[in-house]
């Protein structure tokens, strides 16, 4: 797909965030879709049951139900994100991480190129903790997601 | 508030070309209990389903007060076995589910009824079964049902709570005053808490029998056991012989 988007965005900002956002769009649909697939509908159910309007259902229901696929599909689309970002950079950028590497590996600037890996390297863990932090927060109620020990036997 | 009057006549229900339910007649009269006892997959749940509004019936009418239920029942509310507590709102908020803004003290003061003010902001995924029970039973009552439908709500728990929950519903049952109506396949809960229990039976009512014992009702009285034995011995008699005999 690169030399497509060469052709078409050029070198610059526009090639990267096309193929970031095609790169990233279908694990992040295919999560949310799941996610929304698998509620149970006996719960569904239950919010006609208690009078629930769309509105309701959907933030009540259907969005904390659809949640745990949809944070699994965020980290995994983050992953992919650096990988495009990369790759995007090294070929079809004319300045980032990437570009900087690349250039420094012309002219043979070892240590350049270990500095664009471990910015590389920091800014993908830093994403991911936050992601991290935001499913401890959003899945507190769910058993799987509570921090070692603190579950209790029902 | 008090509770529904109840009447179904003639409703009948298949799913594909196996009649489920069929022309089944009976009424409750307002704030009567009623267990509905039958063994699995005799129609029991078809039959609340008809009644509560989730599912139509393909003839006949169910009427609360004189009005046919169409689509789902307002006054009426349902207690599903599963329970069905929303595991990403903690119990406070269950019990709020869907009512208008200011719904809190109530809330609290419904879970403090049930035995559950400890529990408010507790996820209901640790909560024990006797607990989930509670709030569920909370979440249905603080709307003042007028017809409780209970889909075995008791199914899944041991013996113990099992009791304690039975005098809590019927201790609920007789401050609310609301019209029951109790699934269960357990003869003895239906003998201590119903006023009257019909035997559901092959798609039609083979037993409808008051139970005309003064409340609290004691388990050991000679005449709970003597009713509770006739009515298991109608469950049991199926007039042909039982396909797979289980001896222990």
């Amino acid at each position: 797909m690169l030399p497509l988007v060469i052709l078409w965005f050029g070198i610059g900002e526009g090639a990267k965030v096309f193929m970031i956002a095609t790169g990233v769009f279908f694990p992040l649909y295919m999560n949310t879709f799941h996610g929304v697939r698998h509620i149970d509908p006996a719960l569904i159910e239950t919010g006609r049951v208690y009078g629930l309007d769309r509105q309701r259902l959907f933030w009540d229901i259907i969005l904390p139900g659809a949640l745990p696929a949809v944070l699994n599909g965020v980290r995994y689309g983050l992953g992919l994100m650096w990988l495009t970002l990369i790759v995007a950079e090294t070929i079809a950028a004319s300045s980032g991480i990437g570009y900087m590497a690349m250039n420094a590996c012309e002219f043979l600037q070892t240590d350049v190129i270990l500095l664009g890996i471990l910015l590389y390297a920091l800014l993908g863990k830093l994403v991911d903790s936050f992601v991290r932090a935001l499913e401890a927060r959003l899945l507190r109620w769910h058993p799987n997601y509570q921090p070692a020990g603190g579950r209790r036997e029902s | 508030m008090s509770g529904a009057e109840l009447a179904v006549s003639g409703a009948g229900k298949s799913f594909g070309a196996r009649p489920v339910l069929r022309d089944l007649c009976f009424s409750v009269a307002p704030g009567e209990f009623i267990a509905v006892i039958g063994n699995s997959g005799c129609g029991k749940s078809t039959l609340l389903r008809l009644i509560a509004g989730l599912d139509a019936a393909d003839s006949g009418v169910i009427a609360a007060d004189g009005e046919p239920v169409r689509g789902l029942a307002r006054d009426a509310l349902v207690l599903f076995q599963e329970l069905r507590l929303l595991p990403w709102r903690r119990v406070i908020d269950n019990v709020g589910l869907g009512l208008p803004a200011g719904w809190l003290a109530e809330a609290q003061r419904m879970l403090a009824h049930v035995g559950l003010q400890d529990h408010a902001n507790d996820w209901p995924l640790t909560l024990s079964g006797g607990q989930r029970q509670r709030a569920a039973l909370a979440r249905a009552l603080i709307r003042q049902p007028r017809l409780m439908l209970f889909d075995e709500p008791l199914g899944a728990l041991d013996a113990l709570t099992r009791l304690e929950m039975q005098d809590l519903i019927e201790a609920l049952w007789r401050e609310q005053k609301f019209t029951a109506l109790l699934i269960t396949h357990d003869v003895e809960e239906a003998v201590a808490l119903a006023d009257r229990v019909l035997l559901l039976k092959e798609g039609g009512i083979t037993l409808n029998i008051r139970v005309n014992l003064s409340r609290p009702r004691l388990r050991s009285a000679e005449s709970f056991v003597g009713l509770k034995t006739k009515i298991l011995a109608q469950v049991m008699d199926s007039g042909e012989p039982a396909p797979f005999v289980y001896r222990v």
